[in-house]
């Protein structure tokens, strides 16, 4: 979906800059809906169809986490969410592991806001098809015995953006990394450049969003997210 | 040889005089073995004794002997006096070992000084409990006179709740303990004084093997200060740990707190920027609009700053003192009486006679109270359904709260305000939490109030129900330290 088709929701408790992001959005052609609080927001959920939500995690009367539980409690077809807070301490992996799909921090500028808005809007078919020229922070291979197993015992789990596995290597949050993932059984691998988006340590886990998957292995990742339909971005476990 | 006259007289009245001397020594030793019953050398002294008159009946038969010569009943007398002098030679010999045990009186006064001058009680029990020696450290900690100490079971000087387990302790001790002789190191236990007061001590045993059995050494040290002065640190500790999350909570928050403005500032400032970029897009009105919100949006950060700096040094530094709560209620109150009155709100303050002084800060409660009468009057003012009175009520905490049985005082600050929903109930306390319009409040009070509270060792609560709305502040009184019953 193209920018100017979208449908927005910007929820702020701060009246002025909700004025700033609607104007921003607006200007790009975008029909823009507002609301104060979490609870005015689910409000207009009910009357509006939404492609994208943009909110601020605290606000007053309805907090943005809380925002989001309810969506996914009552929504059948939720809108991409995006989270834009100067709360530095909310943890990325609960916020994506909710379904969130960008945490933008404040003060952000109108290009910053747009390309976020770009990233959710795209079909994850044509997303991920483009490799970085840019050479990877990291490079993280591993071998798993089998798919199926992998996923039942949670030690590699896809989202709708990416995944989150067992990895003992040293990984550092926001870094780009090379994925390479291969499971025996099944024969199949998983090619792939992403960024990390929370490292574990004590648990041995990180979380990793997809910004390219390889040709061979592109297919049976979007099957298999498709079939699941998850919920997360990526997964919190 | 011939006796001259003045010769043999000197002859015979010396050797009476021996035979005198010989024989009130004997008494004397008899009368010793009389008056001294049960002494351990006896024998010697009776040995002696017969020694005495053995040699006296000799040296008197010399002389006898002159007027009398008689050589059977002389060497009669010489043969008797050899067999009691090797007898009495014997029985010395036999006793030598035991007089030499006999104790040094000056060295075992020292010791017993040693004893007594230490700063511990050292106390010696036998296998059944029973105290042997107990030093004058032990009877001032205890609380007992020399004579009531020794002879007793130490059961005496346990407390009766930990007495079954002392037993099993020092049973346990002699028969495993000792006789391994892992027998150092020191123990956490309660003593009981003569008055029933308990205090807590630390306990070294060491086993000593004796010909009266096994004995116990305890050394007891009183640590009733050691452990109040640790108690005082821990909890410093606490209120250290308290403090510093607060503090990295009032950070994080404070960053977010300034990020809005600086979000709008950084947003206009690009704006202005991408309009620059063509003169055609130029609005002077834009422009001049767009810059009153940076300038506006600047100074409520700066406010922002200035009342966080303000909060931080605001009393803090202040040593706690003893304060009269019905003052310092009078006195806060006081502050906004005059809007209470010219809005026509009524600030009644409910206050018994009898309430103690409490330890605090008293500018920092003021602060708390300020506020919370702050915010009852906003709360009654934007709500035209409200009721307008606000009432401060203080009393003691009842004595059945068992969570904290320490003496304290509840201030309730009540309004006739519309209530506090549930959804906001869960946020309150957080610190820029706010239901006031932008710039009206920061949404500081409540949380720093809390932070004051909670420093004080009190707490600050919102109380159910929904309505009427009521904030509890509790301080406790004075710590009262108690005459050595800690435990």
């Amino acid at each position: 979906m193209r920018i100017e088709e979208a449908r927005i929701l910007v929820v702020d408790d701060e009246l002025e800059l909700l004025e700033i992001f609607a104007a921003w959005l607006g200007r790009s052609g975008c029909e823009v809906f507002t609301a104060p609080n979490g609870a005015e927001a689910l409000k207009t959920l009910q009357t509006e169809k939404i492609d994208v939500l943009i909110s601020d995690i605290r606000m007053p009367i309805m907090d943005g986490v809380t925002l989001v539980r309810q969506i996914n409690e009552k929504e059948s077809a939720p809108p991409k969410i995006l989270f834009v807070s100067g709360y530095g301490n909310l943890s990325r992996r609960e916020i994506h592991g909710l379904g969130v799909e960008a945490l933008l921090d404040k003060p952000l500028s109108r290009q910053a806001l747009l390309q976020a808005m770009d990233r959710c809007l795209s079909d994850p078919t044509i997303k991920w098809l483009t490799p970085s020229t840019e050479p990877m922070n990291l490079n993280a291979s591993l071998d798993m015995a089998s798919l199926e197993k992998a996923l039942a015992t949670r030690s590699f789990t896809l989202g709708r953006g990416g995944c989150s596995l067992n990895c003992n290597l040293p990984l550092k949050e926001g870094a780009t990394i090379d994925l390479s993932l291969r499971f025996a059984k099944e024969g199949l691998s998983l090619e792939a450049q992403g960024t990390v988006l929370w490292v574990d340590s004590d648990q041995g886990k990180a979380g990793v969003a997809f910004d390219y998957l390889s040709p061979e292995c592109r297919e049976w990742v979007l099957n298999r997210i498709e079939k699941e339909a998850p919920r997360c971005f990526v997964p919190a476990c | 040889m011939a006796w001259e006259p003045g010769l043999l007289q000197l002859h015979v009245v010396s050797e009476s005089l021996i035979a005198l001397a010989c024989f009130l020594a004997s008494i004397a030793l008899l009368r010793i073995i009389h008056l001294r019953q049960g002494f351990r050398f006896n024998s010697i002294l009776y040995c002696l004794a017969a020694s005495g008159v053995a040699f006296g009946i000799n040296h008197e038969m010399q002389a006898v002997m002159l007027a009398y010569p008689n050589n059977w009943v002389n060497v009669g007398i010489d043969v008797a006096t050899a067999a009691i002098s090797i007898l009495t030679l014997i029985v010395l010999v036999r006793v030598v070992p035991d007089v030499f045990a006999i104790p040094d009186r000056i060295a075992d006064h020292r010791f017993q000084e040693l004893m007594d001058n230490a700063p511990d009680a050292i106390m010696q029990v036998d296998a059944m409990g029973t105290i042997i020696i107990a030093n004058q450290t032990a009877e001032q900690m205890f609380g007992y006179d020399h004579q009531e100490l020794i002879g007793c079971n130490v059961d005496l000087l346990v407390p009766h709740a930990h007495r079954a387990a002392h037993g099993a302790e020092v049973q346990n001790f002699i028969h495993s303990g000792a006789f391994r002789r892992v027998d150092k190191g020191t123990l956490d236990r309660h003593g009981l004084r003569k008055d029933g007061s308990e205090f807590s001590v630390e306990i070294g045993l060491s086993p000593v093997k004796t010909e009266r059995g096994l004995l116990v050494t305890a050394v007891i040290r009183d640590v009733t200060d050691r452990k109040q002065l640790e108690h005082e640190l821990e909890r410093e500790r606490d209120l250290r740990g308290q403090r510093n999350e607060v503090l990295a909570r009032l950070a994080a928050e404070l960053a977010h707190e300034i990020k809005n403005p600086l979000a709008i500032i950084h947003a206009r400032a690009s704006d202005l920027r991408e309009m620059a970029t063509d003169e055609a897009l130029l609005n002077t009105a834009f422009v001049a609009q767009t810059c009153d919100s940076i300038v506006k949006t600047t100074e409520r950060a700066i406010r922002v700053i200035r009342g966080v700096e303000a909060l931080a040094h605001r009393g803090s530094h202040d040593p706690m003192q003893k304060t009269d709560v019905h003052t310092m209620i009078e006195q806060s109150v006081d502050l906004l009486r005059t809007r209470y009155e010219t809005h026509g709100i009524s600030l009644e303050v409910i206050i018994p006679e009898d309430l103690p002084m409490i330890e605090c800060r008293e500018v920092q409660i003021e602060q708390i109270l300020v506020n919370l009468l702050t915010n009852a009057f906003d709360a009654i003012e934007a709500d035209q359904s409200s009721m307008r009175w606000v009432q401060v009520r203080a009393a003691m905490r009842p004595p059945t709260d068992e969570i904290n049985s320490a003496k304290a005082v509840q201030i309730d600050v009540v309004d006739g305000g519309p209530g506090i929903s549930p959804e906001v109930r869960g946020h309150l306390m957080e610190t820029f939490f706010t239901t006031k319009p932008k710039g009206a409040g920061m949404g500081i009070g409540l949380s720093v109030s809390r932070t004051i509270a909670e420093d004080h060792g009190g707490s600050l609560v919102l109380m159910p129900p929904d309505w009427p709305t009521c904030f509890r502040l509790t301080l406790s009184v004075l710590p009262a330290r108690t005459e050595g019953s800690s435990t």
